[in-house]
């Protein structure tokens, strides 16, 4: 069911939530890796404090919250990349701090964290991480290889003397964006 | 009853020439033939290797998509050949043959065949795979003197007249002939021109649309500068006639109606202007079109033939 959900279900390849990230920060696989993992994490812990918090939260004050937790964690998450990752947190640059408005995160602290308990919500959270995570690593690998010619910065024969320097760019990531998301159209037509 | 007789009934247009668009697209392969000749004789025979590439690199990917998603397959047409020659002439003799290949295929896969084949494209597959391989190599815009001329400079003429070094220039002669820097098919102008009659002697294009392309430029450039010299020099180098001939008179992604073909043309030499004098790119041939492709929609909106009893309303 998962790997099923993964094409099925992306958030990002079905509608269209956090395309920003994984357009912008995927041009290495490092950096990709390294955004995957914050924007899950960022995710999961938002969206945990978010069910905890939601019987005492009126509609008016809901979105302005849902952007101030993730906004905390998103800055908890450049501070401790600064500290320990400087090299993925030069790559990421502003992309991660732009995470705490990301529509993905934002949303499903709408739709599920703040209308279901803490299991329910930590459960769709994990999932919707994992999602993510697959799409953008998957997105860094390619452009890496593609662009760059290597892979998590070891030389991949062949594509190292046959480097096409516009993946590594915005065009290359709207691209393979729209090759992954006609083969995953391909997936989903073929599951009904 | 309708078998006793030997009438078939069609709506109109009741009259045919046998035109269709196979033979249209083999017109424009045998117009482009004189500019493909003059590039292996000026450029030897890595311009041969560049068309050969670029053709079976367009065809294997036009049958190869057409198998993927169960089509039937559609190099028949001769459009998959058109595109891979035209963006084969495109390209200059730096460009390796694996980075023409990636050209094709994105030309024809990506401009063409995903958005529904031929007819159904947004812009020129061959400007656009140009265009995404000025962006992906830098071989695309680096160029070479041919190796049978001695020139004085190793620029491009456009670079030359980009800086003002008018003295180093090409002869006139030389222009003509195609004996400078540059991509392959762009150069030798006379080729060029005789692709045009023949496609203008077989009603294929209009013979004043490429022109309104370069009349636009030639004016511009001759208000601007006030030099005429300099003007003919412009008009002469470049991709233009190239662009104007065979890629701003493409039946699919330009207007329909003359009026619109004109209009389409003079705004591409509009924007070839600035390009060429405010930007930091020397050529903007190639841009210019694929803007102008995008923009189609629109000259078409503004162009469109108005039935006789509509006028005025």
């Amino acid at each position: 069911m998962m790997e099923k959900d993964i094409i099925s279900k992306n958030p990002v390849m079905v509608l269209f939530l956090g395309a920003c990230p994984a357009l912008a920060a995927t041009t290495t696989a490092t950096a990709s890796v390294g955004m995957a993992v914050s924007v899950c994490l960022i995710l999961v812990l938002s969206s945990v404090l978010m069910s905890l918090m939601r019987k005492g939260v009126g509609d008016a004050i809901r979105l302005p919250l849902a952007i101030v937790i993730s906004a905390g964690f998103a800055s908890i998450a450049q501070m401790v990349m600064a500290a320990y990752l400087p090299k993925v947190y030069a790559m990421l640059g502003v992309y991660l701090a732009i995470v705490a408005v990301n529509a993905m995160v934002v949303t499903h602290q709408q739709n599920t964290a703040s209308q279901e308990g803490f299991g329910a919500s930590l459960k769709q959270a994990v999932i919707t991480g994992i999602e993510f995570c697959a799409l953008v690593i998957v997105m860094g690998i390619v452009r890496e290889i593609l662009g760059n010619g290597t892979c998590f910065g070891a030389k991949v024969p062949f594509f190292a003397n046959h480097t096409i320097a516009v993946f590594g760019k915005a065009g290359g990531a709207f691209i393979v964006f729209a090759i992954l998301l006609a083969v995953a159209g391909c997936f989903r037509k073929e599951a009904k | 009853m309708a078998n006793n007789y030997n009438l078939i009934t069609v709506s109109s247009p009741h009259f045919h020439n046998g035109s269709s668009g196979r033979r249209i697209m083999l017109d424009v392969i045998i117009a482009l033939i004189p500019a493909a000749i003059a590039a292996v004789v000026i450029f030897g025979m890595k311009s041969l290797a560049l068309m050969a590439t670029c053709i079976i690199a367009a065809i294997a990917a036009e049958s190869l998509f057409d198998v993927i998603v169960k089509k039937k397959n559609t190099v028949g047409d001769l459009s998959a050949i058109v595109t891979g020659l035209l963006l084969a002439l495109n390209l200059g003799t730096e460009v390796a043959l694996w980075e023409a290949a990636v050209g094709s295929v994105f030309a024809i896969v990506f401009v063409k065949c995903i958005f529904g084949g031929l007819g159904k494209n947004f812009a020129n597959p061959a400007i656009t795979g140009r265009v995404f391989m000025i962006i992906a190599f830098g071989s695309v815009t680096s160029f070479v003197n041919p190796k049978c001329v001695e020139l004085v400079s190793s620029a491009t003429p456009l670079a030359n007249l980009a800086q003002g070094a008018m003295d180093q220039l090409p002869t006139v002669g030389q222009m003509l002939l195609g004996l400078h820097g540059g991509t392959i098919g762009e150069t030798c102008i006379i080729a060029l021109v005789l692709g045009w009659v023949y496609l203008s002697v077989r009603k294929v294009i209009k013979w004043y649309v490429p022109a309104a392309f370069i009349a636009t430029v030639f004016v511009l450039f001759l208000v601007f500068t006030g030099s005429p010299v300099v003007a003919f020099y412009e008009i002469l180098s470049g991709g233009l006639f190239l662009g104007a001939i065979f890629m701003a008179t493409d039946y699919v992604s330009t207007p329909i109606t003359v009026k619109g073909k004109v209009v389409f043309c003079i705004c591409c030499g509009i924007i070839t202007f600035i390009i060429r004098k405010f930007c930091a790119l020397p050529e903007g041939v190639s841009f210019s079109i694929l803007i102008m492709n995008i923009l189609t929609p629109w000259v078409e909106k503004l162009t469109h033939n108005v039935p006789l009893d509509r006028r005025g309303k």
